[in-house]
């Protein structure tokens, strides 16, 4: 009997992307940012430079933020992905991020934002009250150019300030 | 819900933008969004020279590589494109720009080859074996020494590195600078700069056989300024061009990749593929194009008492290696060269000088950061000699408002406007007597506070006849935009424009407008997404630059929907049995004055479009107008004096700055501004575009300088060495505004996007403020901690050993 001779440049990976279970052939010098785009056509994470300075390719990965044009996408084997198109409820309803950058016009052109949002997210499960200071150093590695960044600081206190209200009410009940 | 909040009128209010939705569920769609099966990969091969002669191209080990469809150079494109000559006359308008390097490299970056792949990472590989023997020549980068008789030619066929020189004279310079008290001279140097939007400079082309139409899907801000080039150079109907452009990760100027879509289309045309560009960071610092860098020397002549009689300057700019815009960036300055203050008498020698540099153009507050950077910087030093405080300096100079319509000697048209009470409010915003005893009380502690203001004005939109200045044979005048607006069968109304948005909220903004327009609520309006040439209409000035839009598209729109109004009045009229006088427009329908007889957007939709029997005689089927509205400039005067603007925006900033003199580091500690744009139409989204311009000129002042060495090499190719600002870079910014509505806009709006290219200057004004105490000279625009330390040391400040 013939085995086949495994194809080097390939490797099959078992992944989570936003909760659900993918098995899938990458090919290892596939970078995690291409993976999501070409692969499951998650075009929100975006690319906006050659060295990993501008964060509009930011995931979670197991909760964390990372870059996700700095790390192949067989690294992320085993792990579990959150993009900004699992952001909102299965249902549809925005989370508390996503209707702050909203209501406060946290965004212009739209490039950055998935990134700031992934950031943001990573922010407030680390700091559930950050002060104007936290939230400014956590974004310090997302650029946007748009913005002049005020109102994103200002998005991200909003849904900060939202969150904490609902884990009270959360608490009354 | 209450009944006022669902009511009209809808300018004005801080409405969310109704473009958000996708952009924060990942569902926004930018160029590489878009799957193009089986296209071809197109990447550059550049130059490792500043400037050098191309000896030989081997592509051998390149094609060999899996994937590579070929390669292609200069010599490949040029039976099928037309080199883009430079506007400016002859014989200088030879300097031509074409999308790879001719003979020779002229700056380093630039391309010279283009590798065309099945994948991107095949195109990538590929462009790394590529072989190019040069022949390295003397780089050409200082524009002071490009102009001495010496100095190595950038372009030989013109045999100079003076591509441009005119001098503009308003007034009595003469007189003014004999009858001075004193005259201030400083030389005063703008440092090239990139706003570099997140999303590079990307393009899709795709040839379709059958039809012969070319279709570019591109991130372009202006593609219809390009269509009858694109199609002259390629030897086709202007109508074979399709241009869509999707949602744009931000334009500010520097989305103008004509080269590259040019390219695109031979590529496409050739292969019967989709031909693909993405622009990767590197790239689009070193080769897109850079913002204008001025070295002036210049001269203000001012009487003991602070009143300034005139200013005359020699404004070298440094333009790098092509013209493929400029040296329009020049005469941009001219829009409203004396600014807010009253002075008659201006006088400035352009210099357009060539060097192996990447080439400049448009980049956000094009010309305006430049002539408030040299008035305002002037008006400081002036003060710091004539012992004044530069506040009261420049209340001194200021145009009253009485004096409105304010004519400048340059023939700008200021229309209308409050500068005292700009002034006014900020020094009430920023309490600068209780700064100044901060700041003695932090010197005599060995610490260097310092405070500065600026105060600008941004004209739009642009009056194309400013390129008369420069060239009077281009016998072009005013700009023009269009706009349609329909009523569907289900009474929805439809607005496209020709405006190309790259996250300025033009659906949002368009949307209340109409639904004033028409007494609808905005939900009941739907605006096209993106600009397609095929859906949306257009004139060959539509895109969106020089803040245009809410002049331009706004008016357009008020006149496609007057214009509908019109109509439905006359069929309702018509229908009724009435006069067009009694029926009014009401919640989303058309009644009697007396409220009676109301008939629904949708039901006279049918009518128009099914029940053409009982529509009026010589009245056209269907409820759709198009509109182009175009403002009534005229054109410059023999002395080139013109208004070249329509509105004239106004606005001040103030910064407050702790500069540490050991480590040479400026820290922005308070940043006010204050800006009148004239009516609102979205309050949220003007505040936006106010921050966002903020953030452009404090970065361009405190980190952002792009820097060759002394081998023409760009040094900051990525955002490692190009430090963009980042939120932990700032403080939050403080702004307010006064309202008062243009004289001369249907809305009473006038531009709002460039920040009225103050906060740059006040950023220099306040380290010069800072470091008064040495008695050191700034002549830069740009305070890094390099050029600070070095300032300080200068000044011999004692360093920690």
């Amino acid at each position: 009997m013939q085995t086949a001779i495994p194809d080097a440049t390939k490797r099959r990976i078992k992944i989570t992307v936003n909760g659900h279970e993918y098995d899938r052939e990458v090919d290892v010098s596939t970078l995690l940012v291409y993976f999501l785009r070409r692969d499951f056509g998650l075009t929100g994470a975006h690319v906006g430079c050659d060295t990993s300075s501008c964060g509009a390719c930011t995931v979670l990965i197991d909760g964390r933020s990372a870059k996700a044009c700095t790390m192949l996408a067989v690294q992320a084997a085993g792990h579990s992905l959150t993009t900004v198109e699992g952001l909102a409820a299965e249902d549809g309803t925005l989370h508390p991020l996503q209707i702050g950058f909203w209501q406060a016009h946290g965004l212009q052109c739209g490039f950055c934002t998935p990134g700031m949002l992934m950031s943001a997210l990573d922010l407030l499960t680390e700091i559930p009250k950050p002060n104007d200071a936290e939230i400014r150093k956590a974004i310090a590695g997302n650029i946007c150019r748009c913005t002049g960044y005020k109102n994103i600081v200002k998005a991200i206190a909003h849904a900060a300030a939202a969150m904490q209200s609902d884990v009270k009410q959360g608490d009354a009940t | 819900m209450s009944k006022a909040r669902d009511a009209g009128p809808w300018v004005g209010r801080p409405l969310p933008r109704r473009e958000d939705l996708r952009f924060i569920t990942g569902r926004g769609e930018y160029v590489d969004d878009r799957e193009f099966p089986n296209a071809i990969h197109v990447v550059p091969v550049v130059s490792p020279y500043a400037h050098a002669t191309i000896v030989r191209i081997d592509a051998a080990r390149a094609l060999q590589f899996p994937g590579v469809i070929a390669v292609l150079t200069a010599a490949d494109l040029l039976p099928e494109i037309e080199p883009v000559k430079a506007g400016i006359p002859e014989p200088n308008c030879n300097i031509a720009s074409f999308p790879l390097a001719r003979d020779k490299v002229r700056y380093f970056g630039e391309p010279v080859a283009a590798v065309l792949a099945n994948t991107p990472e095949a195109a990538e590989h590929a462009r790394h074996l590529v072989e190019i023997e040069y022949e390295p020549l003397e780089p050409v980068l200082d524009p002071e020494k490009a102009i001495e008789p010496s100095s190595p030619i950038v372009h030989e066929n013109v045999s100079t590195n003076l591509a441009w020189r005119k001098v503009f004279r308003y007034g009595d310079v003469a007189g003014a600078f004999a009858g001075a008290d004193r005259i201030v001279k400083r030389r005063l140097h703008l440092h090239r700069f990139t706003s570099a939007p997140l999303e590079t400079r990307q393009a899709v082309v795709s040839y379709n056989r059958r039809t012969g139409v070319f279709d570019i899907f591109s991130n372009l801000q202006n593609p219809e300024r390009y269509r009858a080039r694109i199609a002259a150079s390629l030897g086709i109907s202007a109508d074979k061009l399709h241009f869509e452009c999707p949602d744009i990760g931000g334009g500010f100027g520097v989305k103008l990749h004509l080269l590259w879509a040019m390219l695109l289309c031979v590529v496409a045309r050739r292969y019967g593929r989709s031909a693909k560009f993405i622009e990767d960071r590197t790239g689009h610092l070193t080769a897109s194009h850079h913002g204008n860098e001025v070295l002036y020397d210049a001269e203000m002549a001012v009487l003991a008492d602070g009143t300034i009689l005139g200013v005359r300057t020699r404004a070298i700019h440094d333009e790098g290696a092509y013209l493929e815009r400029e040296p329009k960036g020049t005469v941009n300055q001219l829009r409203h060269a004396t600014l807010t203050y009253t002075f008659r008498n201006f006088e400035v020698d352009f210099l357009a000088v060539m060097t192996n540099k990447c080439p400049t153009g448009p980049n956000r507050a094009y010309g305006k950061v430049q002539q408030v950077f040299l008035i305002e910087r002037l008006i400081d030093e002036a003060a710091r000699e004539l012992q004044l405080d530069p506040i009261e300096m420049r209340k001194r100079n200021l145009v009253q408002p009485d004096q409105m319509p304010y004519e400048t000697p340059t023939g700008a048209i200021y229309d209308g406007g409050d500068y005292p009470e700009l002034m006014a409010r900020i020094c009430k915003m920023y309490d600068f007597n209780e700064f100044r005893a901060r700041q003695a009380a932090a010197l005599k502690e060995g610490r260097y506070l310092g405070v500065g203001i600026a105060v600008g004005l941004e004209a739009a939109p642009s009056n194309n006849s400013i390129q008369q200045l420069i060239d009077p044979s281009d016998r072009r005048s005013s700009d023009s935009e269009a706009a349609l607006v329909r009523i569907g069968l289900d009474g929805r109304i439809f607005v496209a424009v020709g405006s190309v948005p790259q996250g300025q909220g033009h659906e949002t903004t368009l949307s209340q407008i109409v639904a004033d327009e028409m007494a609808v609520h905005p939900d009941q309006v739907d605006v096209t997404v993106g600009y397609d040439s095929l859906r949306d209409p257009s004139t060959p000035y539509s895109g969106t630059h020089a803040s245009r839009f809410a002049v331009m598209a706004g008016s357009a729109v008020i006149g496609a929907c007057a214009e509908l109004r019109t109509k439905m009045k006359n069929i309702v009229a018509h229908l009724l049995e009435t006069s067009a006088d009694e029926v009014v427009l009401s919640d989303g329908g058309l009644t009697l004055r007396d409220g009676s007889k109301a008939i629904s957007f949708s039901e006279l939709a049918r009518i128009s479009n099914l029940d053409l029997a009982r529509l009026p005689d010589n009245t056209q089927a269907g409820l759709e107008e198009r509109y182009v509205f175009y403002p009534s400039f005229g054109q410059p005067n023999d002395s080139f004096s013109g208004n070249f603007s329509m509105t004239y925006a106004y606005g001040a900033t103030v910064v407050e700055v702790a500069v540490d003199v050991q480590t040479g580091r400026v820290r922005p500690e308070r940043i006010v501004t204050m800006h009148d744009c004239g009516t609102q139409l979205n309050p949220l989204i003007v505040e936006g575009q106010i921050h966002g311009a903020i953030a452009h000129q404090l970065g361009a002042a405190l980190l952002e300088r792009i820097e060759y060495d002394e081998d023409g090499r760009l040094t900051t190719s990525n955002f490692k060495d190009y430090l963009t600002l980042t939120a932990a870079d700032v403080p939050d910014y403080e702004c307010d505004h006064i309202e008062t509505p243009s004289l001369v806009t249907p809305l009473g709006a006038r531009g709002g996007g460039e920040g009225s290219g103050t906060p740059l200057v006040a950023v220099i004004n306040a380290v010069a403020n800072a470091l008064a105490p040495l008695n050191v000279v700034l002549v830069e625009g740009h305070v890094s901690p390099h050029n600070v330390w070095t300032l300080a040391q200068s000044a011999r400040v004692p360093t920690y050993a």
